[in-house]
């Protein structure tokens, strides 16, 4: 009773081996190469993102430094005005 | 004599024609493995190109501490299961299919109707039985049963691939071989009783 799932349990005895398509390297050589050229765009766009980066924060350290000169030289000018009172009236 | 662990090192260093040389030693034998888990030849060629494509990406971190062999066929195994993983999840979570039947409301239960190409006539139809019941199994049970069974690999090699002990693979094969009968005695309840009537 037993015999006829043993012999699907074993149908693949003998079997010939299957072969891949005759192309099959090709393609594999077709991966690699775009595999590689993914790879050389990832590396110039994180060399770009870097590079951007960079001027961004240059930017805003200058602007930075030049609103505080402005601050001060107002402050300055203010402090100038009320020791000297030359607007107030005698 | 072809030097496999020579090969893997300059295909490390780049060499495509040392990846064809590897690739002409083992495409054949991990083409049949790998549709033993697909059950399906185009996407066993496309699993068969990505284990290559992994061989040649990765040969550098080969650390000779297994054999060649082992070390593509763990490749080959675990691209397969990773295959069938995505494909089982996708069944799960699509939307576009109904589980029912349209015209009779019964659960859709498909149907797998592969063939291995190299199999004898005289054993299609059983060995169309098998691919049917070998879903059934666990991956680790599957794996063991397909390398030894199918694949006529020895236990001992079978282990090292999916790095347990000859005994675990031993075991996985037992449990296999019992689920598989279970499975097929689900499927063709009538089967073996059919056998038994007309024995005299």
């Amino acid at each position: 009773m037993e015999e006829w799932k043993d012999n699907i349990l074993k149908s693949m005895d003998g079997a010939d081996q299957a072969k891949p398509p005759s192309d099959s390297f090709s393609k594999i050589q077709s991966k690699l190469a775009q595999h590689q050229e993914e790879t050389h765009s990832k590396g110039w766009m994180a060399v770009a993102a870097a590079i951007l980066l960079m001027i961004s924060a240059n930017v805003a350290l200058i602007n930075s430094y030049y609103s505080s000169n402005e601050t001060s030289k107002t402050n300055s000018d203010s402090e100038l005005v009320s020791d000297y009172n030359i607007y107030g009236n005698e | 004599m072809f030097d496999e662990n020579h090969c893997i090192s300059q295909i490390a260093s780049g060499s495509e024609t040392a990846l064809e040389e590897l690739y002409n030693t083992y495409a054949v034998k991990l083409y049949n493995t790998i549709l033993s888990y697909t059950k399906n030849e185009e996407d066993a060629q496309e699993l068969l190109q990505d284990v290559f494509v992994a061989v040649f990406n990765n040969a550098n971190k080969f650390a000779a501490d297994s054999s060649v062999s082992t070390w593509i066929y763990r490749i080959a195994v675990n691209k397969s299961l990773d295959f069938l993983r995505k494909k089982n999840s996708a069944k799960r979570f699509g939307i576009f299919t109904s589980l029912y039947k349209p015209d009779s409301g019964e659960v859709q239960i498909e149907a797998t109707d592969f063939v291995h190409p190299g199999v004898a006539l005289e054993n299609k139809e059983d060995a169309r039985l098998l691919y049917q019941v070998i879903d059934s199994l666990s991956e680790n049970q599957k794996t063991a049963f397909i390398l030894t069974q199918i694949e006529g690999l020895p236990q001992q090699e079978v282990a090292d691939i999916m790095q347990v002990t000859r005994k675990s693979v031993e075991s996985l094969l037992q449990r296999a071989k019992v689920n598989l009968k279970k499975s097929l005695e689900d499927y063709y309840p009538e089967r073996g009783k059919s056998k038994k009537n007309t024995s005299k």
